[in-house]
Order: C-alpha cells, then sequence, then structure tokens
C-alpha cells in the first residue's frame, strides 16, 4: 500500500483489491498459470473498455476547450453541456457504410486501421496507474513504448498507400518523414530520466522520483520535458504538427478515403496515442502516480489529462507549420539540444550519484 | 495447462509466422507487400526473443527495425503505383546460378547449425532482466567490437551524407 494514501484499501487500490480476491477465487479451483492468464485477459478487456469511455471524454474536452478558447460554444445539444455529443459521433459512425474505393489494395486498405489502434492501445498497458498497479511492467518499458509508436507510423502508411489516392498517399509520406525525424528527440530526451533512475522500467522511473520530479531537475529537466512534449505531439501528428491531415493542403491526409467505423478507428487510435503521450511525459517527468492524499491512479489520471489539456492549448494558439520548417526544426534545433541534455545528464548522474567508477 | 506449454505454443506460433512472413517476402509479386511481409517476420522475431527472454533484444529490434529501418523501406517503396507487379526481369543463367548461390548459403548455415554443440537449456527461459548484462559485456568483454561497430556506423553515416552533397 502507498504510504501518500490514508482511505481504505478498496478505494486506494481498487483493482488489487478486487484482482487479488479474484485471483484467490480462481486460484483455488485451477492450476496456475491459468489464473493469471484469465486475468489478465480480463484486465486487458477492462482497459479497452477504459481506453474507449477516456477517449470520449477527450473529444467532448477538446471540442469544448477549443470552443472556448475561439470564444465559440461548441457541442451542447446532447446531454448536458454536450456531454453525450461524441456518443452520437460514435454511434452515427458506426452506422455509416465501409467505403473501400475502386482500385485500392483492398486487404491492406481494411487491415492498415487496426494496425494503427493496436499498438495505441498496448501502450496503455505499459503505463504504470501505481504501486504495482498496471497491466504489464516490463524491464524495457519505455523501449517497448516508443517501439509501440513504430507500429502506429506503419499503419499510417499502410493506409496512405492501400487508398491509391495521391493525396492519401502525400499524407503517408509526410508522416513517414515526420515520424523518423521527431522519433530521435523523442527517444533521446526520454533517455534522460532513465539515466536519472538506472532503470528503464516505467514504474522504476516514478519510484525514482520520490525525491524530486525529473522536470525539477535543473537545469536538463525542463528541457527534456519540452523536448519530449513537442517531439510527443509530432509523433501523434497533431496540431501544429498535423501536416500528415492538413486540410488545407491535402484533403485530410492518411485517411482522406476512409468511412465509417474504419475512420473512427483511425480518430480512437489518436486520441488514446495523445493521452497516452500525457501519460507518459507524466511517467517520466512529472513524478507519475506519485502525490499526496489522493490514491495514485487518481494522481496518475490527473497528470496525464493535464498533458492532454497542454496539448489542445498549443493546438488551438499555434499556427501549422510548413513541412520545411517542421524538418528544419527537428535536425536542426531538436537533435543537438536533445544530445546536449542527454550528455549533461549523464555528466550530472556521474557527479551526483557516482555511479560510473 | 503449464506454463512451458504456453512457452513452446508461442515460440512455435512466432517461429512459423516469421518463416511465412520471409516465404511471402519472396514470393509476393509486389514490393509492397513483400516489405509488409518482412515487418511479419521481423516482429515475429522479436516476440520470439521475448519468449526466449531477451526482453532488450525484442524492444530493440521493434524499435530498430520495425520503427526505423522498415519504415525508410516503406518511404522509398510508397512512390511505386499500388497495382505495380514485378516482371520477371531474370534470365535463365541468372536464375541458375541464384539456386546456386542460395543452394550454398542453406548448406554453409545447416552444416553450421548442425555441427555447434549448442548450450542446452532445460525448462522455461529465465525473464531476469538482461540490460544490464548487455551493457556490462558491452563496455567490458567486448569493448573493441563494439567501437569498432561503431566506427563502421559512423562512417557509413559520413559516407551517405558525402554522396548526398555531391549528388
Amino acid at each position: 500500500m502507498p504510504s501518500s494514501c490514508f482511505l481504505p484499501a478498496f478505494i486506494c487500490d481498487p483493482f488489487a483489491y478486487v484482482g487479488g480476491g479474484l485471483h484467490g477465487a480462481l486460484g483455488s479451483n485451477l492450476a496456475e498459470p491459468l489464473p493469471t492468464l484469465i486475468l489478465s485477459v480480463a484486465a486487458v478487456a477492462m482497459l479497452t473498455t477504459i481506453i474507449a469511455v477516456v477517449v470520449m471524454s477527450q473529444v467532448w474536452t477538446e471540442r469544448r476547450v477549443v470552443a472556448m478558447m475561439q470564444g465559440r460554444i461548441g457541442p451542447n445539444r446532447v446531454g448536458p453541456s454536450g456531454i453525450l455529443q461524441p456518443v452520437a459521433d460514435a454511434v452515427k459512425l458506426l452506422m455509416k457504410e465501409d467505403i473501400v474505393p475502386f482500385g485500392a489494395d483492398r486487404a491492406i486498405f481494411l487491415i492498415a486501421p487496426l494496425i494503427v489502434l493496436v499498438p495505441s492501445l498496448a501502450v496503455w498497458s505499459l503505463v504504470p496507474w501505481g504501486p504495482g498497479l498496471g497491466v504489464a511492467d516490463i524491464d524495457v518499458g519505455i523501449l517497448l513504448v516508443l517501439g509501440l509508436g513504430a507500429f502506429t507510423t506503419l499503419g499510417i502508411l499502410m493506409a496512405g498507400w492501400a487508398s491509391s489516392n495521391k493525396y492519401a498517399l502525400l499524407g503517408g509520406m509526410r508522416v513517414a518523414a515526420q515520424l523518423i525525424s521527431y522519433e530521435i528527440p523523442l527517444v533521446l530526451s526520454a533517455m534522460v530520466p532513465v539515466l536519472w533512475a538506472g532503470t528503464m522500467s516505467l514504474q522504476g522511473i516514478v519510484e525514482a522520483q520520490r525525491g524530486i520530479w525529473n522536470i525539477a531537475i535543473l537545469p536538463v529537466g525542463p528541457v527534456a520535458f519540452l523536448l519530449f512534449l513537442t517531439a510527443g505531439i509530432a509523433e501523434v501528428n497533431r496540431s501544429p504538427f498535423d501536416l500528415a491531415e492538413a486540410e488545407s493542403e491535402i484533403i485530410a491526409g492518411f485517411h482522406t478515403e476512409y468511412s465509417g467505423m474504419r475512420f473512427a478507428l483511425f480518430f480512437l487510435a489518436e486520441y488514446a496515442n495523445s493521452f497516452a503521450v500525457g501519460a507518459i511525459a507524466s511517467v517520466l517527468f512529472l513524478g507519475g502516480w506519485l502525490g499526496p492524499i489522493l490514491p495514485p491512479y487518481v494522481w496518475m489520471f490527473v497528470k496525464a489529462y493535464g498533458v492532454f489539456l497542454i496539448l489542445i492549448w498549443v493546438r488551438s494558439t499555434l499556427p501549422r507549420l510548413r513541412y520545411d520548417q517542421l524538418m528544419q526544426f527537428a535536425w536542426k534545433v531538436a537533435l543537438p539540444i536533445s544530445l546536449a541534455t542527454l550528455v549533461i545528464t549523464a555528466a550530472l548522474v556521474s557527479l551526483t550519484q557516482g555511479s560510473v567508477a | 495447462m503449464p506454463v512451458d506449454f504456453l512457452v513452446a505454443g508461442g515460440f512455435y506460433t512466432f517461429g512459423l509466422a516469421s518463416i511465412i512472413g520471409a516465404i511471402g517476402l519472396i514470393v509476393a509479386r509486389n514490393v509492397f507487400h513483400s516489405a509488409l511481409f518482412l515487418v511479419v517476420t521481423l516482429a515475429s522475431v522479436a516476440a520470439v526473443f521475448v519468449i526466449l527472454g531477451a526482453d532488450f533484444l525484442a524492444a530493440v529490434q521493434v524499435l530498430v527495425y520495425v520503427g526505423a529501418v522498415m519504415i525508410l523501406i516503406l518511404f522509398g517503396l510508397m512512390l511505386t503505383p499500388v497495382n505495380l507487379e514485378v516482371p520477371h526481369l531474370a534470365s535463365a543463367g541468372q536464375a541458375v546460378s541464384g539456386v546456386l548461390v542460395a543452394g550454398a548459403v542453406f548448406i554453409v548455415t545447416t552444416a553450421t547449425l548442425v555441427s555447434v554443440q549448442w548450450p542446452k537449456v532445460v525448462g522455461i527461459p529465465s525473464d531476469a532482466p538482461t540490460t544490464e548484462q548487455i551493457g556490462e559485456s558491452l563496455f567490458t568483454t567486448y569493448a573493441l567490437p563494439f567501437e569498432i561497430a561503431s566506427v563502421l556506423l559512423l562512417v557509413a553515416m559520413i559516407g551517405a551524407l558525402v554522396i548526398a552533397r555531391e549528388g
């Protein structure tokens, strides 16, 4: 139990409370590893449901907040304050026809949205929600999180190519170039907390921030956090880095030809990824689930959602970059700064922690 | 259902998937499809690494091969038309020499695999973290090969830059 939580056990850590009970009940009837296996599947199913609900809340939040910032009202018809608008949208998309354009590469066109969606859901299973609370805590957690992002790129490339549409193709190529470029500052800035904590496990990185959050480690913390956030926004193709779907230039980019539920899957993946960027940024720099009084999973959620709100803020503030500006920023600004940050961090670690012989 | 049944099942499933991907890579007449089959193979190999307890290797495999190498290959292939089929360009002489080379590689690889005394591992592979061990051996026992590989990569990178500037 976390020492910071003074509430009853089933509020502090309801998942461990219920999960432990279920594991005991199943364990008395079935041999290992069946109980663990069943509970893992149950945890994944529950997580998928949670993601769908969180994404709906994100869509609503984004539309309302952007409207507020632009002096509009935003969706306010379905339910109180329009809170059921995402549900109505999802139902509408579910009932639309699923069109496969003539001349498209059918098989690839159909599986591309899944290749985009599955990794963005899988990232959530690596997020630590509290001490020992999470679907999987693996030793190379942060590496796998970054690697899974690559599958999303792959799916977008497949979608862009299989659509047999020049705007989709252009969108796909922009994504590929952008992601290759921004993956480097993303990985390098994520290595700063890894160096500081001496582990790549996400739980380990959170634990290492008990004294001081990584963002507060001067001078590297804030720089690495901003770099991670910038590269993260580029990785999830959000404004101002949303050239892949720049509607004023290339219609809707890689998902121009998609309709109905497959379009919705791209949408779902984008929001799931945005939240995941918030969650990973919180884990790496903002102390993850650490925090007073409230249960750890609440802190984790609040921080991740806070970072997502920053993404909304950035989106409604900054205009979209031009393509050459985007590349220039990645290679001539972000990359040198992230390399320098990494070197300074390594020096700091060897000076203060004395772990280097 | 014991744990080693799961391990063996996963190993053979992903092993088979990687072989199917490799065959598909050769057989597919469309270069984009070939590249996607290669992704299947590389990702399955990463899954096999996970099952064998090499977690760091698996994550790096995904990050480097799927995340960088494949994306670049696909980026290059994006400009091929959707319905482009690779024509049969090879002449009879090329086919014969191709079979000979492939056969020679197959024989040498098989001979090596069969003749080497592989260490016998019994039971479930350990899921102990491997990152630290890999780091230790890279910077102590294998420091020289590691440095040579780094210099080689640096040379390749500078070479690519030089070619790009001239072109």
